[in-house]
């Protein structure tokens, strides 16, 4: 096990090396450059060609692309992202992790509410398999998922948002939060947090609650399971203690696959809510050809797919004793 | 024998003959029993049909304007507009018509590109095991941790200049819209086999191990014929379910591209693009909610029906949720 974790992490050196290096040349060899794109405003041609030239050899962009890959991995290795190509010119790590808390409290937060939502839901669909419930809550939860988080977004603004002025839906806190005691800081954060949260969890309901009555099911046929219903055990005890308890495995490795999602972000909704996350930050960067916190954002994503990957293959033999990894 | 896109075709067209009738009508007629799908099946089949049969109006009268119309809400005496104008004046019902051959063509294409990359990686990577399979795994683990929204627009902006000219050098001028369709099929494709390549590498990785394989092996049968007769057979069901969900998740992702204005390009609609038209229209004094709610249904309803149907498929052919 510990033999195998190590040679897994061993593994993801080269992954991580070619997501590196594949993201690195595309987004260099397209059109444009970060230069072009801070000097597109200048009217005067003179000027803006000398500017031009000029941010080019400070950015370091008039080199080959190769050295400047080993010149950006160089860096990396000493946990340095580089200073960001834009006009603010701060470091990546500091553009990043004023955005990491946003990104993460929203993300958390959803994964929170739709587990928590859809692990009953899915256990009763499968408990009452094709009955009442489990096609009534299938048909919603799907018809939920089928709707573009956009076009849920713009009514829940306009109607609860603007019309009611129930709550708020831009950024993350009042004006005044500064002044408001603890607890009205509480809530102000509490109803900024409601609908974009809403916006952003929405969609993986169904997902979460079939996966979880797909592997209930799988497990309610199992012979234990007859056994403890013959037992005289009440159907709830044989469903909780026994069928559910067994379908933890699968949870667990839904966990691994939801960690890139923590960083992820979601432009859409970050513009439409004004929210300070990351997925704006990508695609800001990628309008303005900001290779460094580009390359930044790209490697941190990256690794937490292999990290969730791997989580989620070791919490298969941690969870189940049956499986081995040598 | 390597199995290759072109000869993988020729494996699949053999394959009706080989599984028996009645082992291939048994998860139809399981799916067949399963109501909710069965509708589904049906409200999409009602769907496809009317965007295919307007398709000859539809395509003529998709960008058709009248500035005087614009923003006209739903009539039906005057003109046949029940679903309203957009704000250039054009009849949504005509464009929501195409919109849907786009979107579903979208779709299509994203499942058949899953389909046969998608497989035939999978069946090589499990199949041969080993330092093949560790090689063709790390591939898709690549491209699975690159950033799919940048890979898109990075292909479009690196790619699409080229194939505007070299269209142009074939059928002539003005083939943009064809670049730029071919492109974003190419661009959703090439990121929607990945799942299908995970999930049949791990079928064929467990039905390598089954008795059944054991004993085609040690009966001395060639290579070619094991992979036809008795591998491929059983990939049958997952390769359907997965191609199935691969529609509603492609024709999702171009309308988060649409609504970040990367997606299909107008005049071209999509049920997407329509929605996000429909979206940034509407506002706080005035609600033409009919340029959201058509498109956002229609995308819906399909989007739902394919789910349905992709669930439906996927019980009939799990024999251990059979109930």
């Amino acid at each position: 096990m510990f033999n195998y974790t190590i040679r897994r992490i061993l593994l993801a050196i080269p992954t991580l090396l070619g997501i590196t290096f594949v993201t690195f040349m595309i987004i260099n060899l397209a059109p444009g450059d970060p230069a072009q794109f801070q000097t597109q405003n200048i009217m005067d041609q003179e000027m803006s060609i000398r500017i031009y030239e000029e941010l080019r050899e400070y950015y370091g962009l008039d080199k080959p692309i190769h050295v400047r890959y080993v010149k950006w991995l160089g860096k990396l290795i000493m946990f340095d992202f580089g200073i960001a190509l834009s006009s603010d010119r701060r470091p990546v790590w500091d553009k990043v992790k004023e955005r990491i808390w946003a990104t993460m409290s929203l993300a958390i937060l959803s994964i929170g509410i739709s587990l928590s939502l859809s692990i009953p839901i899915g256990i009763y669909s499968a408990a009452r398999q094709n009955k009442l419930f489990d096609t009534a809550s299938s048909t919603i939860l799907y018809a939920l998922y089928s709707v573009p988080s956009y076009v849920m977004a713009m009514p829940l603004i306009l109607l609860i948002g603007v019309q009611w002025d129930l709550l708020p839906f831009q950024g993350m806190t009042s004006d005044n939060y500064a002044e408001l005691t603890l607890g009205g800081k509480a809530i102000d954060l509490i109803r900024h947090y409601t609908l974009i949260t809403f916006c952003f969890s929405f969609g993986s309901w169904a997902y979460y609650s079939r996966f979880i009555r797909q592997n209930m099911l799988e497990v309610l046929r199992q012979d234990y399971v007859r056994t403890a219903r013959a037992k005289g055990l009440s159907e709830v005890r044989v469903i909780i203690r026994h069928a559910f308890r067994n379908t933890l495995i699968p949870v667990m490795t839904l966990f691994g696959m939801l960690l890139p999602a923590i960083l992820g972000g979601s432009v859409i909704l970050e513009y439409m809510f004004n929210w300070p996350g990351m997925g704006r930050l990508f695609f800001d960067c990628m309008i303005s050809r900001d290779y460094h916190t580009l390359m930044a954002l790209t490697f941190i994503s990256a690794c937490l797919v292999l990290m969730g990957t791997l989580l989620s293959d070791l919490s298969y033999a941690i969870v189940d004793p049956r499986i081995k990894y040598d | 024998m390597v199995v290759t896109q072109d000869n993988l075709k020729e494996i699949t067209a053999e394959m009706p003959g080989m599984v028996s009738s009645g082992q291939r009508s048994r998860p139809w007629k399981r799916f067949r029993k399963n109501r909710s799908s069965m509708a589904a099946l049906i409200i999409l089949g009602i769907i496809i049909l009317a965007c295919l049969i307007s398709l000859p109006i539809s395509a003529k009268q998709f960008q058709q304007q009248d500035l005087d119309l614009n923003r006209h809400p739903p009539q039906i005496i005057d003109n046949l507009a029940p679903f309203g104008y957009d704000i250039l004046g054009r009849n949504l019902l005509w464009r929501c018509l195409f919109g849907g051959i786009v979107s579903l063509g979208i779709g299509l294409a994203a499942a058949g590109i899953a389909l046969m990359i998608g497989t035939a990686w999978g069946l090589i990577a499990g199949w041969y095991g080993g330092r093949v399979d560790n090689l063709m795994m790390r591939v898709v683990d690549i491209l699975y941790g690159l950033p799919y929204v940048l890979l898109i627009i990075l292909l479009k902006i690196a790619f699409e200049p080229k194939l505007i000219s070299l269209l142009n050098k074939i059928f002539g001028t003005g083939q943009e819209r064809a670049a730029n369709i071919i492109i974003l099929f190419v661009a959703i494709g090439g990121v929607s086999w990945l799942t299908m390549a995970r999930v049949i590498r791990g079928q064929v990785l467990s039905l390598k191990a089954r008795p059944f394989m054991e004993a085609a092996r040690a009966t001395g049968l060639p290579t070619r014929r094991i992979l036809i007769r008795h591998l491929l057979p059983n990939l049958v069901g997952p390769v359907i379910v997965y191609a199935t969900l691969t529609v509603p998740q492609a024709i999702l992702q171009e309308s988060f591209l649409s609504f970040l204005g990367i997606g299909i390009q107008a005049p071209v609609p999509t049920w997407g693009s329509l929605a996000a038209e429909g979206v940034k229209a509407v506002n706080t004094v005035v609600s033409f909610w009919w340029m959201v709610f058509f498109p956002s249904l229609l995308l819906g309803v399909t989007l739902l029906c394919l789910n349905f149907i992709g669930d439906g498929l996927r019980d009939a052919f799990d024999p251990k949720t059979r109930h």
